[in-house]
């Protein structure tokens, strides 16, 4: 039991991850994988792209978004989790109605949580509930030494989420600027990616920082004020 | 205190509860709760789990407390437990004597909609008991028509035919074998359809080995295993998915031994499903082993080109799309490995076409399949086969292209030409080109003796499902 005390410690739920501030720019992939899950079409879904590509918020959003509408929506980051037992960490929750995995691909080489994945995927069959999974590297980069499972993961409606490119993440920073109320002068967005790790993390961390500083300061976003905050 | 607790104090404690709460907060903990009377003064809350029974207590209880006594205008005793799984012997069927409060073979049955389920005694289960029918957790979509038959499986359904012509007859138990993801659990699923569509009074439960075995611990942690025993050995016909997955597991398959021979006598019929041979399957007791093979004993193996093909035809047509034969073909040249698999990239040709709102076309097929089509051409090239060969057999690559003929080099030679016969487009001369500049007829001549050595040597057939899979992912 003191495990799950320190397990319900652990599992950070953003609750400011929502489809509505997920930027998708022009991207079909995402759209796709938003239009897919709001659908409801798909009983198993797995998002996967490279870091940054955006799923970790997606899969939030979709917690979030069920949250709201009275389901019973678990949100389980296998990074988050995996010192647990994996016994314990999927104890009862095929009984949800929407389940998502993030990180999935963490159980290469440990079969104990295959294993577990696996009873859940078949317990889940006979349910309504639905389960998303996601994860940087598509099943046949995985290794995973289940075949079972395996195979059932390939059994998924699979989308894969590219990285943003450049000219989209100056869009995302422009997005998350204008739902933050910031103001930005021109040519911020493209000084901060040409100086900065191309990642939707380190972009939103900025932000934040960004955001913060700029409300002590009383001072609008300009390439000078992003040059003094974040020391370059 | 009002008995009826679901009608009066509890939800006036969620209205609460909710004006206090964050809406989110309210849905992820308040919300999963259940509570039922357990005694005088006292409410038991179930959580559907541990995580969140623990954090209830933690973060929750207390403040409960604070409003269920401002209801009651009374002191109520709050018990918060995590709702215990439902096996399913107890479920479906645990029936009671008239005279008696033990269970056994007698006339209700608990059902699944008003069992209490928090309940951990096996009074309190047998209480809650009415009438209710058998859950057989059969699959409606798996019958005898939805199934492409094909030369890969046409022994299989054969003998599934046979049997639910005739349950309990001489194919008792039917088991059927082989790999991931080709059909096994279709098959015995249609069985089960097709016996219930002829005595829908049949009394058929499919389930997983593990669902089996988490009945049996649930059973031993009641002091149920006589209703356990009784249940399973009152079933007409007995399908247990994915057997070796019993493997490690002692008492389970001690229990599991005993049920197998009481419906064996009793002549009702057993289907089991396995990834491997019954004597291959590690872990197993060697009686049951034996016994496994009393019967039948089919395998299914991965279906050849024509019927994947059709499977993929026949799958988008139960989702309501056309897929044409070149499509169908485009699709199956490339995905080879299993059915699941071929399901799994039908299912994302089909959202990238709503997607698109276009046809299905090849070119759809191959926006939307284009991971996966860049992974299967940079693997299935005929120096690659011979790289992944070598490795696997431990030669070197040059020994592939040597003319060396002692057996441990020949043999892993023919099985690599074979591979790169049946997965890639290259003519048998290139083929043999690639191979050391052979001649096409040694080609022609490893093709067959892999073909025969894969029927009759298990060991090469072990081989050359590894060896495929290795090429596959």
């Amino acid at each position: 039991m003191k495990g799950f005390g320190q397990l319900a410690l652990n599992v950070h739920l953003n609750v400011d991850a929502t489809f509505e501030n997920f930027f998708c720019a022009n991207s079909d992939p995402h759209k796709l994988a938003i239009r897919t899950i709001k659908a409801k079409e798909s009983k198993f879904l797995h998002l996967f792209g490279p870091k940054g590509s955006g799923i970790s918020h997606l899969l939030q959003a979709v917690c979030n978004d069920l949250s709201i509408r009275k389901e019973l929506v678990a949100y389980l980051p296998l990074s988050q989790l995996f010192q647990k037992n994996p016994v314990e960490v999927f104890d009862g929750i095929h009984e949800f109605n929407s389940i998502c995995i993030d990180d999935i691909d963490m159980v290469t080489g440990f079969e104990d949580w295959q294993v577990e994945i696996f009873n859940l995927v078949n317990r889940i069959k006979d349910t309504g509930a639905r389960l998303i999974i996601g994860s940087h590297r598509s099943i046949d980069y995985m290794n995973l030494s289940l075949e079972d499972l395996e195979s059932r993961l390939k059994s998924f409606l699979g989308i894969y989420i590219p990285k943003f490119q450049d000219s989209e993440l100056i869009g995302l920073i422009y997005h998350q600027a204008s739902i933050k109320g910031l103001k930005c002068s021109e040519g911020v967005a493209e000084f901060i990616i040409k100086r900065v790790d191309r990642s939707t993390h380190e972009i939103m961390a900025i932000l934040r920082k960004l955001d913060k500083r700029s409300l002590e300061d009383a001072r609008i976003i300009t390439i000078p004020f992003v040059k003094q905050v974040l020391q370059i | 205190m009002d008995e009826n607790i679901n009608d009066s104090v509890w939800p006036k404690c969620q209205d609460l509860l909710q004006g206090e709460l964050p809406q989110q907060q309210f849905n992820t903990w308040i919300r999963p709760l259940r509570a039922s009377l357990s005694q005088e003064n006292s409410i038991l809350l179930s959580a559907p789990n541990r995580f969140i029974e623990d954090w209830v207590r933690n973060h929750f209880l207390q403040r409960i407390r604070e409003v269920v006594k401002d209801i009651c205008a009374a002191e109520i005793n709050i018990e918060l437990k995590v709702k215990s799984q439902t096996p399913t012997f107890i479920n479906n069927s645990i029936r009671v004597e008239e005279n008696d409060s033990s269970i056994t073979t007698s006339d209700f049955q608990l059902n699944n909609n008003t069992i209490d389920l928090v309940s951990t005694s096996r009074e309190e289960l047998v209480k809650s008991a009415t009438e209710s029918r058998l859950k057989t957790n059969l699959n409606p979509n798996f019958t005898f028509n939805t199934f492409v038959e094909g030369k890969s499986n046409q022994l299989a359904f054969a003998a599934a035919q046979q049997v639910a012509e005739n349950p309990g007859g001489s194919y008792n138990p039917l088991f059927i074998y082989g790999g991931v993801g080709l059909g096994k659990t279709h098959l015995m699923h249609s069985v089960g359809q097709a016996m219930l569509s002829k005595n829908p009074d049949a009394k058929i439960l499919y389930l997983h080995s593990e669902r089996f075995v988490a009945d049996m611990v649930k059973a031993l942690q009641l002091k149920a295993i006589d209703e356990f025993k009784n249940f399973y050995r009152s079933l007409d016909a007995l399908l247990i998915d994915d057997i070796q997955f019993f493997a490690g597991k002692e008492r389970s398959q001690e229990e599991f031994f005993h049920t197998y021979n009481a419906l064996l006598e009793g002549g009702q019929q057993m289907i089991l499903t396995c990834d491997r041979y019954p004597k291959e399957i590690d872990g197993v007791e060697e009686r049951l082993k034996s016994r496994f093979g009393w019967g039948l004993t089919v395998a299914v193996e991965p279906p050849e080109l024509e019927t994947r093909a059709a499977i993929l035809i026949n799958k988008a047509e139960q989702l309501g799309f056309y897929l044409s034969k070149d499509s169908a073909f485009f699709i199956a040249q490339r995905i080879r490995s299993n059915v699941r698999e071929l399901e799994g990239a039908l299912k994302r040709v089909i959202a990238h076409a709503q997607f698109a709102g276009r046809q299905i076309d090849i070119d759809l097929i191959r926006e939307s399949l284009k991971d996966l089509l860049a992974l299967q051409d940079k693997l299935v090239t005929i120096d690659n086969i011979q790289r992944v060969v070598a490795d696997y057999y431990k030669l070197k690559m040059s020994d592939m292209l040597s003319k060396r003929r002692s057996r441990s080099v020949a043999r892993p030679r023919q099985i690599a030409m074979s591979v790169a016969k049946d997965l890639t487009n290259y003519s048998l001369p290139e083929i043999g080109e690639s191979f050391g500049g052979r001649d096409h007829t040694t080609v022609i001549h490893a093709c067959r003796k892999v073909k025969e050595l894969a029927i009759g040597d298990r060991e090469v057939k072990q081989d050359l499902k590894h060896i495929y899979r290795l090429l596959s992912a």
